[in-house]
């Protein structure tokens, strides 16, 4: 036995059982894997991180007015119809699973400037602003826009790990939370080139995202 | 002859490197998944690693940074086990040797590395303090702290007394 304690840890820390078996053709083939896999997702980053930036950066660009800001613009109903207890339709398109009480707004501009208002909204696209109510799970506001001219920009807020997010059967979708506003936001692009946008605003963020979530997975995966 | 690919690198230094991870961690589970990611990182490096001429000391640093960096993302890890008992070797009693890693178990990651680094590299404060990115002032206040710890856990009175009387390269 040694006669102290730093005796000891040397004693401990050169003893042979902390040998441990490996196997160098296992471990360098699971190097090698890893390595490609994370060159694999950082040339994917890289693409998508470019592509958002260039394309949003276009998109900001075309919403500045002359010497202003970027700013929301106010949407039209549209194409959008929807009776009680039916889907809406969008660019022919079905936008399944809206809460019982919601309804296109009769005066879509004046529901979007009801507080809190969004802070991303596609200027172009065909789009519906509905209002729900009673609210749903404490959801008051819905907007959904299909095949937006603009589809690239960002979202507001803070993006969301949604495990829905990979049930889309391809789409590749961003889901965020944005406290401000109230609002979550999703948007995607689906493989047959369809572009959706989608904004539910309620005080209950677990209640917005779960409107989301009921919309966008019934919705999108069809289209 | 030195290795000229990082394969060859692997085939050398892996029984070195696996059992320096064990030691880091003091958990072979942990150890395994040190060594991996530690790998990883490597790999990527191997031709300035070469360059160099000490790839062993370049994994090592990689991973002693790599280990205190996991730790702070993943603490705690798995309770202890019956791994962490350790095998009579003739360094002592089982019994003091089991209790001397329950010790060390309990020993933040990163006063481990000190420790590790201070009492089976051998290294001295300035090399630590480069390794760790740290000041020579904060490695010895580490181990230090390291020491004490153990000293805590190591509760029986002979052990007690066998730390009251170490450690004066803590205190010159």
């Amino acid at each position: 036995m040694t006669d102290n304690l730093e005796q000891r840890l040397t004693a401990e820390f050169r003893a042979g059982d902390y040998d441990i078996p490996v196997d160098a053709v296992a471990i360098s083939g699971a190097v090698r894997r890893r390595r490609a896999r994370r060159s694999t997702a950082a040339v994917g980053a890289s693409v998508v991180g470019i592509a958002v930036l260039a394309v949003g950066g276009v998109a900001v660009v075309r919403s500045l007015p002359p010497g202003g800001t970027a700013s929301v613009h106010p949407a039209t109903s549209g194409q959008a119809s929807q009776g009680p207890g039916q889907d809406l339709r969008l660019a022919g398109v079905p936008v399944r699973s809206l809460p019982a009480g919601a309804r296109p707004a009769v005066d879509a501009k004046a529901a979007l400037a009801v507080e809190p208002t969004l802070e991303s909204l596609p200027e172009s696209g065909d789009r519906a602003v509905l209002s729900v109510n009673p609210p749903s799970g404490g959801v008051t506001r819905i907007v959904v826009v299909v095949d937006s001219q603009s589809s690239g920009q960002g979202l507001p807020g803070v993006p969301g790990d949604y495990e829905w997010l990979g049930r889309l059967q391809g789409a590749k979708g961003l889901a965020t939370d944005h406290a401000e506003s109230s609002t979550a936001y999703f948007t995607a692009g689906t493989p047959s080139g369809r572009w959706w946008f989608v904004a539910v605003t309620g005080a209950d963020e677990a209640g917005r995202l779960a409107v989301l979530e009921a919309i966008v997975t019934n919705s999108v995966p069809s289209t | 002859m030195a290795a000229t690919t990082f394969d060859a690198f692997l085939q050398e230094a892996l029984p070195g490197l696996a059992r320096y991870a064990n030691v880091l961690t003091g958990d072979r589970y942990a150890a395994e998944d040190l060594l991996q990611d530690t790998l990883v990182k490597a790999a990527g490096a191997w031709p300035r690693m070469r360059q160099d001429g000490n790839p062993v000391a370049y994994v090592k640093t990689v991973m002693v940074r790599t280990h205190v960096s996991w730790w702070r993302r993943h603490r705690p890890t798995r309770p202890l086990t019956e791994d962490i008992r350790a095998q009579d070797s003739g360094l002592g009693t089982v019994e003091d040797r089991d209790q001397l890693r329950r010790a060390l178990a309990a020993v933040p990651p990163t006063q481990r590395a000190v420790l590790v680094l201070t009492y089976f590299d051998g290294a001295d404060d300035a090399e630590i303090a480069d390794l760790l990115q740290r000041r020579p002032a904060t490695i010895r206040s580490l181990r230090h702290r390291g020491l004490q710890g153990l000293r805590r856990h190591l509760s029986s009175t002979e052990l007690a007394g066998v730390a009251a009387s170490s450690d004066h390269r803590e205190t010159s």
